[in-house]
This record gives structure tokens, sequence and C-alpha cells, in this order.
């Protein structure tokens, strides 16, 4: 994660667009990903990841020194994508035309192939489990820093982690033989 | 299986990118955001379907029953119509005894 200065953030509290555009150039890409990881859908992972910005504008004010932009990005996008999936299962023809979809940057059928296997067992995790994973895979975080955005223990966050991974090892034998 | 195995095989589902007009979008989502007026408050609740029918069904129970007394008879002598072979007539005349 890119380290953000006290300026940056002075800067952000005062309502700097600048600021913001910069914010979002450090930081859209991994909140985009981490969305579409836990809902597996590009457009919602855009919509979200979008709405977390503008969140993350308007409490900007509360925003002190020596705070973690990526901290506070992630525990806004994870509130908002368990949200969604909340919707999700209250509206489920809804979320029948925003289904899970197995995109990926490659063309490569074998590559797009092993994305969706992996899509859809993370996709079977619980939304703790699934957040656990996705941070820590895919964005290098470690159990303090996940710890910090689902309020719980770094024991938590071990245990999580370790389940979920059973879970995945269970679900992707075929991948891994 | 180790979990070196499993963390190769999970990195090969690849990033996506962001739309192209994203930071645009934000912007777009942030001024509306500021130009929406703040709603009420206090009847915010409302506009939840399941509190709204309760509330007027709350609401519509009050006025009965308050509409209810205010129309009831207040006094015996209101009742005297009633036939005295009546239960509720032979109740009357002897209440008035």
């Amino acid at each position: 994660m890119p380290v953000v200065d006290d300026k940056l953030l002075e800067q952000l509290r005062a309502g700097d667009e600048v600021a913001l555009a910069e914010m979002m150039r450090q930081y859209r890409h991994a909140i985009v990903n981490f969305c579409y990881r836990m809902l597996g859908n590009t457009g919602d992972a855009d919509d979200v990841a979008q709405e977390t910005f503008v969140r993350f504008y308007q409490a900007r004010h509360r925003l002190r020194p020596g705070a973690k932009l990526s901290t506070w990005l992630f525990t806004i996008a994870r509130n908002l994508c368990f949200d969604r999936l909340r919707y999700r299962k209250r509206h489920p023809t809804e979320a029948l035309e925003t289904a899970p979809e197995p995109v990926t940057l490659s063309n490569d059928v074998s590559n797009r192939e092993i994305g969706a296997a992996i899509a859809a067992a993370i996709a079977q995790l619980p939304e703790d489990q699934r957040t656990a994973v996705v941070l820590a895979e895919y964005h290098g975080l470690n159990y303090a820093e996940i710890a910090e955005i689902m309020k719980c223990s770094g024991k938590s966050v071990e245990a999580r982690l370790y389940r979920a991974k059973q879970v995945l090892r269970a679900q992707l034998r075929s991948w891994l033989a | 299986m180790n979990d070196f195995k499993l963390d190769q095989l999970l990195r090969q589902w690849r990033d996506v990118e962001p739309r192209g007009n994203f930071d645009e979008c934000v912007r777009r989502r942030i001024r509306q955001a500021e130009t929406i007026p703040a709603r009420s408050g206090w009847l915010d609740w409302l506009r939840q379907p399941a509190l709204a029918i309760v509330a007027a069904v709350v609401i519509g129970l009050t006025a009965g029953t308050i509409g209810g007394l205010q129309s009831a008879p207040h006094s015996s002598d209101e009742l005297q119509f009633m036939a005295p072979t009546t239960l509720a007539g032979a109740y009357l005349n002897m209440e008035a005894k």
C-alpha cells in the first residue's frame, strides 16, 4: 500500500480536489479489486468502489494526522460490500442480473477457467473469511492490518484465514493436483 | 498440500481495471451528495415500509379509540329509547332507580 503523508491528509480535509485526485490515483485500483473479489462482479465492484470514495470524502473531517488511509478505505469498502451482499440476498431476482462473472484481464482460456474456479470457491466462503483471504492474498495485508479493518483480533484473523484456506484447498483440489 | 501452492494458484485470479471515467463518476456523486439537502431526520424512519405500516395502524387505532370515546353515550338518558323489556333496557331502568 502506498504511504500517504500528513500533507495530503491535510489537503483532503480542506476539500482539495487535487488531493482527492491523488488519493484516487493511489487507491482506486486496490479498492475496485477488493470489491470485485468480494462481490465477483465488475459492475457492482465499480459502483461500490465509487461509493467508497464518496463516503470517505464525506467523512474526511474526522481524519486525524497519522490515520492510515488504506485502513479507512478498506473498512468503508468492506461495509459497503456487505450491504450489497445482503441486498442481493433480499432481492434474488436482481442478484441474478449481477451474478458473479469470471472476468479476467487475460484472454487465455486456461487462465479464465482458473479465474472462474477461484472466484466460485471464494464466493462460497462466509463473508468474514472472504474478507480475510482477499486482504491477505490480494492486497498483502498482515494480520494486524486486517484485524483493524475487520474490527477483531489478530488471532481471529489467523483462525479465519486457516478455515478459509482449508475450504479453498478442498474446492480447488483439482487445480492444485 | 502446502500454503505456497494454494497462494500461487489464488494469485492467478487476475485483477480488473477500474472504468475509464471512475474519477469523474466519484466527483459527480460527491457533487450530487452535496447538493441534495439533508433529510429532516425524524421522519426518515417512515421511509421503511414495515415501520410505515405499523405507524399507520397505531395512528388508526388511536384515532378510532378517541373518536369512539367521544361519540359514545355519556349518560343513560341517551339510551332511553331502548325498550324496557330488553336486557339493556332493564339494566338502564335498574340503574336509574
